[in-house]
């Protein structure tokens, strides 16, 4: 499959769980182990899962050899493919936070925000942000292909 | 300008947060104080197993001393990033292979972690480095920070060891001379005065 989308750089060594599934099944960590999966990603909204000391990872307690990244969530949701439905989901979200719907506009000016902080902040970390669904719809406006340049460099702010 | 953002393969950062994990086990600290234009560099006292094994002393003391510089004068995040990249590069201990990031990388048929010392072990394991002369970038121009006079304030270093051995930056692959850093005994501390090259600004930091 990564050679048939082209998927590049590409490492059996990494595992990123769908939903974050597996990590405390010991028949799953010991499987992840035995094909070789040493990297993974944690969820940092839940407990025990952040970074402990900023830029450290966790070592899983049942494979302590796969260490588990600590990956930040984003409101890039995994269910939209086009600005229309991230602000219809969005705003279905956060419309009591904010008190109003807000514009596709704003919602990228509040999330770049956000990520931007990431960034200062020197973090060493993924961001979780769905990959299939958004990038293909890049043909389908500016702003689409405005999502997708920052779902592109997903990996890390540098620091 | 170059900005900060690297977006590098998973495995590659799993090398860098697994190369923090055991920095930070190592027991190793430096603080850069620009108003006494000193840093401080120490190592925890013998104990710890983890801190025992020191890791990546020199490079890490100087990308901190380096961030905080950069902070300083103004300058760009990105270039510490360079940095720590360019010391990588010139890290003194390896593994089997010459790769500084020795853990979970294939050999063959085996793997390993962690670093396998590359004179055997037993001399490099008593020797962690401290070198405190980059060239750094900060605002477009280049300076090097050069460990003026150092003092110790707490336990010892390698016998004739001396400030003169931070001032360049050259050990390289597996070289190991003993006058090209200073080792810092369990529990000790040092303070490096350095100069501010005219025209860079200091201020709290």
């Amino acid at each position: 499959m990564a050679n048939q989308f082209g998927f590049r750089p590409f490492s059996t060594a990494n595992l990123v769980n769908p939903g974050y599934t597996g990590l405390t099944t010991a028949a799953v960590m010991q499987a992840e182990l035995d094909v070789g999966i040493r990297w993974s990603v944690g969820d940092t909204s839940v407990t025990g899962y952040d970074n402990p000391t900023p830029n450290a990872g966790i070592y899983n307690p049942l494979q302590p050899q796969i260490l588990m990244i600590p990956r930040r969530p984003t409101n890039l949701f995994y269910n939209v493919s086009t600005p229309d439905q991230w602000v219809a989901e969005y705003n279905d979200i956060y419309r009591s936070f904010w008190g109003r719907d807000l514009s596709y506009a704003e919602i990228l000016d509040h999330e770049s925000d956000v990520l931007a902080q990431y960034l200062l902040k020197g973090g060493e970390r993924p961001l979780d942000v769905p990959p299939a669904r958004i990038c293909t719809s890049t043909a389908r406006g500016a702003a689409s292909s405005a999502i997708c340049s920052i779902r592109r460099s997903p990996s890390t702010p540098g620091g | 300008m170059t900005t900060p953002l690297i977006s590098p393969a998973m495995e590659d950062l799993g090398s860098r947060v697994a190369s923090r994990m055991r920095y930070n086990a190592s027991g190793a600290s430096a603080t850069v104080d620009p108003n006494a234009n000193t840093i401080t560099v120490a190592r925890r006292q013998r104990g710890d197993r983890a801190g025992d094994r020191r890791l990546r002393l020199e490079q890490r003391v100087l990308r901190g001393a380096t961030d905080l510089i950069g902070r300083v004068a103004g300058g760009w995040l990105g270039d510490v990033v360079a940095l720590e990249r360019r010391l990588q590069r010139k890290h003194r201990w390896h593994d089997g292979d010459g790769r500084h990031d020795g853990d979970w990388r294939r050999h063959g048929n085996r793997r390993h972690a962690g670093h396998r010392w590359h004179d055997g072990g037993r001399a490099a394991r008593r020797r962690p480095a401290v070198r405190l002369a980059p060239a750094e970038r900060v605002g477009g121009t280049s300076f090097s920070l050069p460990c003026a006079s150092l003092s110790v304030t707490t336990g010892q270093i390698g016998g004739g060891q001396t400030a003169s051995a931070l001032t360049v930056a050259e050990l390289t692959g597996t070289t190991d001379m003993w006058t090209d850093y200073v080792e810092l005994s369990p529990a000790s501390r040092i303070v490096c005065s350095y100069n501010l090259p005219a025209g860079v600004a200091s201020s709290g930091g």
